[in-house]
């Protein structure tokens, strides 16, 4: 612990301005997010939402739910995925299966499934036409009041559509989206780092963003719809990020977007290094595309649907993500540059204080969910002292490609989510 | 079929027969010499229709006619399914009643009287010189019709009983869905809802607007100026540059379900029952030629043992073809013995039956001595027997607890002996076992 403990010695012998110098982009950057999710989360755990009241229940009741699944050569996953929804606690009253120009027989598996009545339609596009026309599809034929989208590879806990419509009782809420888990939490390291980053983002993240208001994505892989809200924007528009793009169209449409903090959803993450530099790489371009490109003005206060909490939001996202991400390695270098040596010290007890940080807050967001059992906690928790390095430093690293490549070459229009010809048509306009 | 059609000589005929004309002879009809109209109380041998008759009153004129095997021609148009020849003009008539006549007349009394099916549908072959040949039939409520077999019922099972005795070989024709209620081949398939069955669907189109991504039936996007995207209110103009058809849905006009294929069902004509695909029964429909066996089983007015028609004959070649390579290429010893019964001639003359029972028990025993790889067939009244992997010595003491067996086991003395084809060379043992 000598090591250790050295930057402690020094760090007593500093006034406020040389710890501003030494530390500004935790101070500046860092320790306002993490505060404002506290503060958030502990105001939240005062306002726990209410169980609904009976004529509440009755209303939800009354709610016809459809449940929509499009995939692409998801044979394999149909007969997990529909056993978890054959055991949901809330009725279901259509399950539409979309199979995506498959290759692996999913159609012929999906048609056999509604011959025996645990699919209620099924369709195919013997073209592939990609994730978001699928799933319009499956909306357009969809007759439920609830449009539930869902992915086939992913599980549910037994009340997860129970608790995914509880929202809807407020007729403001258009949309709202489960707690994400990570079900192959103990396969690899790169899936115990990302079950703790789950955990901490549900968690903490989720909630405190719930609690003003900011929830930005209802995702494809477990969200819920109400029809007349998917009626009065649209469906959804060529992805990739559509999920994202119709979450945020609805909330600049004044419908509220609600996260159900009570709703599982459990889902196989990727399982190796470059299968997650992959998928993030993909994620943030698609977020940085849809927000920079599509909704450039939600930034400019003159237009007419200005609101300030949507700007609030976009605001918030460009400084904590965008600009974080950037200044993050320039931080780095001005460290080590001025410092010398001594700057690895300096780096060396910023990381200490990002494990200090990062065990509170995935204590409290265990403490928050109670959704955990103790094998998974004992399991990655010998991950979280380098959790830090992680998230801090190397999902940093690929976020900043990821920006890098979207900025430069516009990397996600040729993404391989869509065929080729769709998004080739989709983006050439824009 | 195996015996060919004799030249028919009308003039060859000795004596005159009679035959049956309904409802009657034109006005001074002359028959072709040896043929006679008959009076009342004679014995007809043929029957001759000289106008067309419904079929209900056919029917009834056939019911009085009580031997099955008389042939029954039409001068007129007679659609009756049950007639040997019609139209043909009448001179082809007559040859056709002449030759049958002919050909029945080989038979043994015996055979020609019997009231058993299997003899009379082998007799109905014979004498009409026809295969068991299925034709599609309509009428029928099975969709298949035998109409060398005329007038018989339950044609398939006495046919197939007939080829399990060896009398007749056959060959798959047709395999027809029946109605699981009541049997009948008239069954509609048809394209249907799913969820009502009702065959009032249609299907249409899907239609994917690239640049939103909307993805709905065509019907959506038809305005009166063509195809206008409802999302985002575009135009599409050109298929694969602005959207696509991905896919096509069925939809119900009755009960508004939607599927992505029409489900196949079946819907009898016949009763009504509506069925879905996997609740069909199928029946397979078979023609038969006659064997050789069943050509000695009319024609020598006693049962013939039957020729088997199982696949051993084969299988006993291939085998035998696989020890001679084993002999070959590694040395080691096949066996052929021929088994010989030196009384059949006589058994055989004195009791048929008991003889064709007594060589049942002789394959009974054939099959408890031998060993698993050993293999037999009949050949030339007695057996031959293949023995891989066996030296002299050996195919000598196996025949002697043959004989033992065989002599504990029948009743009768067969006259059992037994020498063994030497084994090489080769070739002539090929040979005779070919
Ligand atoms: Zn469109
Ligand atoms: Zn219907
Ligand atoms: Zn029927």
């Amino acid at each position: 612990m000598t090591d250790l403990a050295t930057p402690f010695v020094l760090l007593g012998q500093l006034d406020w301005a040389a710890w501003l110098t030494m530390f500004w982009f935790m101070i500046l950057l860092e320790i306002p997010r993490y505060t404002f999710s506290g503060v958030a989360i502990f105001a939240a755990s005062f306002a726990r939402t209410q169980p609904p009241t009976a004529p509440e229940r009755r209303q939800l009741d009354q709610l016809a739910v459809s449940v929509v699944i499009a995939g692409h050569n998801e044979a394999d996953a149909i007969e997990k995925c529909l056993k978890s929804l054959g055991e949901q606690t809330r009725r279901i009253d259509e399950i539409i299966f979309i199979d995506d120009g498959s290759t692996d027989g999913m159609r012929e598996i999906i048609n056999s499934y509604r011959q025996l009545g645990r699919i209620d339609i099924a369709l195919s596009n013997q073209v592939r036409s990609g994730k978001a026309a699928s799933c319009n599809l499956g909306f357009t034929v969809a007759k439920g009041d609830i449009i539930i989208n869902l992915d086939a590879d992913c599980s549910y806990d037994r009340n997860a559509i129970e608790k995914l419509i509880e929202p809807f009782t407020d007729p403001g809420v258009g949309a709202t989206t489960g707690a994400l888990g990570v079900r192959n939490f103990d396969h690899s390291i790169v899936t115990a780092y990302q079950a703790i980053e789950y955990t901490i983002s549900i968690g903490m993240g989720k909630r405190a963003l719930d609690m003003l208001d900011l929830v930005v994505c209802a995702s494809g892989a477990f969200g819920a719809f109400r029809r007349e809200a998917l009626a009065q924007v649209g469906l959804l528009d060529p992805g990739p990020g559509e999920d994202f793009d119709l979450t945020m169209r609805l909330r600049r449409s004044g419908w509220k977007i609600r996260f159900a903090a009570d709703s599982w959803c459990f889902t196989d993450t990727p399982a190796t290094f470059a299968a997650i530099i992959r998928q993030r790489r993909r994620w943030d371009r698609d977020t940085l595309r849809i927000r920079m490109r599509k909704f450039r003005n939600t930034l400019n206060p003159g237009r007419r649907t200005f609101s300030f909490i949507e700007t609030f939001e976009q605001l918030e996202w460009f400084l904590m993500t965008t600009i974080t991400t950037f200044i993050f390695p320039i931080y780095i270098t001005w460290i080590l540059l001025i410092f010398g040596v001594v700057g690895l010290y300096i780096l060396a007890s910023v990381a200490l204080i990002y494990i200090i940080v990062d065990a509170i807050s995935f204590l409290m967001a265990l403490s928050i969910c109670r959704r955990y059992d103790w094998r998974m906690i004992l399991s990655i928790a010998p991950y979280l002292p380098t959790f830090g390095l992680y998230n801090g430093v190397f999902m940093r690293c690929v976020r900043l490609y990821a920006y890098y490549e979207e900025w430069v070459h516009r990397a996600s229009i040729r993404d391989s989510y869509s065929p080729r010809r769709v998004s080739y048509q989709a983006h050439r306009i824009r | 079929m195996l015996v060919e059609l004799k030249e028919n000589n009308l003039s060859t005929i000795s004596r005159p027969r009679n035959f049956l004309a309904y409802p009657r002879l034109p006005e001074g009809y002359s028959a072709p010499s040896g043929w006679r109209a008959h009076g009342a109380g004679d014995r007809f041998e043929a029957v001759i229709l000289t106008a067309t008759m419904p079929d209900h009153a056919l029917r009834l004129i056939l019911n009085n006619i009580k031997d099955p095997l008389i042939p029954i021609v039409s001068f007129a148009r007679n659609e009756s399914v049950y007639i040997d020849a019609t139209e043909e003009g009448e001179r082809s008539a007559w040859n056709k009643i002449q030759s049958i006549c002919e050909r029945l007349e080989e038979l043994p009394p015996a055979i020609r009287h019997s009231v058993q099916s299997e003899d009379i549908l082998l007799s109905r072959m014979y004498s009409r010189n026809e295969n068991l040949n299925p034709v599609y039939d309509s009428r029928s409520q099975d969709f298949i019709r035998y109409p060398v077999a005329g007038r018989l019922e339950n044609i398939s099972e006495t046919a197939t009983t007939l080829f399990e005795k060896g009398y007749l070989l056959r060959s798959f024709f047709d395999r027809i869905h029946v109605c699981p209620q009541c049997r009948s081949g008239h069954l509609s398939v048809r394209e249907e809802c799913h969820a009502c069955m009702s065959a009032n669907i249609s299907e249409e189109i899907v239609v994917h607007h690239f640049q939103c991504a909307y993805e709905a039936p065509e019907s959506r996007f038809k305005t009166e100026a063509g195809l206008e995207c409802p999302k985002c209110a575009r135009k599409l103009r050109h298929i694969g540059l602005d959207y696509d058809k991905p896919g096509s849905i069925t939809h119900c006009n009755d009960c508004g379900s939607i599927n992505d294929k029409p489900s196949v069902g079946f819907k009898c004509i016949n009763c009504g029952t509506h069925s879905r695909p996997d609740q069909v029964p199928a029946r397979t429909w078979y023609a038969y030629n006659m064997t050789a066996a069943g050509l000695r089983r009319i024609l020598e007015e006693r049962e013939a043992p039957a020729a088997s028609p199982d696949p051993r004959s084969d299988s006993f070649r291939v085998l035998l073809d696989y020890a001679q390579r084993e002999q070959r290429e590694f040395g080691s010893l096949y066996q052929l013995v021929r088994v010989t019964f030196a009384n059949r001639p006589q058994l055989e003359a004195e009791n048929a039956r008991l003889w064709e029972q007594s060589l049942l028990l002789v394959i009974d025993v054939l099959q408890s001595t031998l060993r698993e790889v050993d293999a037999f067939r009949e050949e030339d009244g007695g057996f031959l027997i293949l023995m891989p992997r066996t030296d002299a010595a050996g195919a000598h003491r196996t025949m002697a607890r043959l004989a033992a067996r065989l002599e504990a086991v029948l009743k009768v003395e067969l006259g059992f002996s037994h020498s063994l084809l030497q084994a090489s060379p080769t070739r002539s043992a090929d040979e005779r076992a070919a």
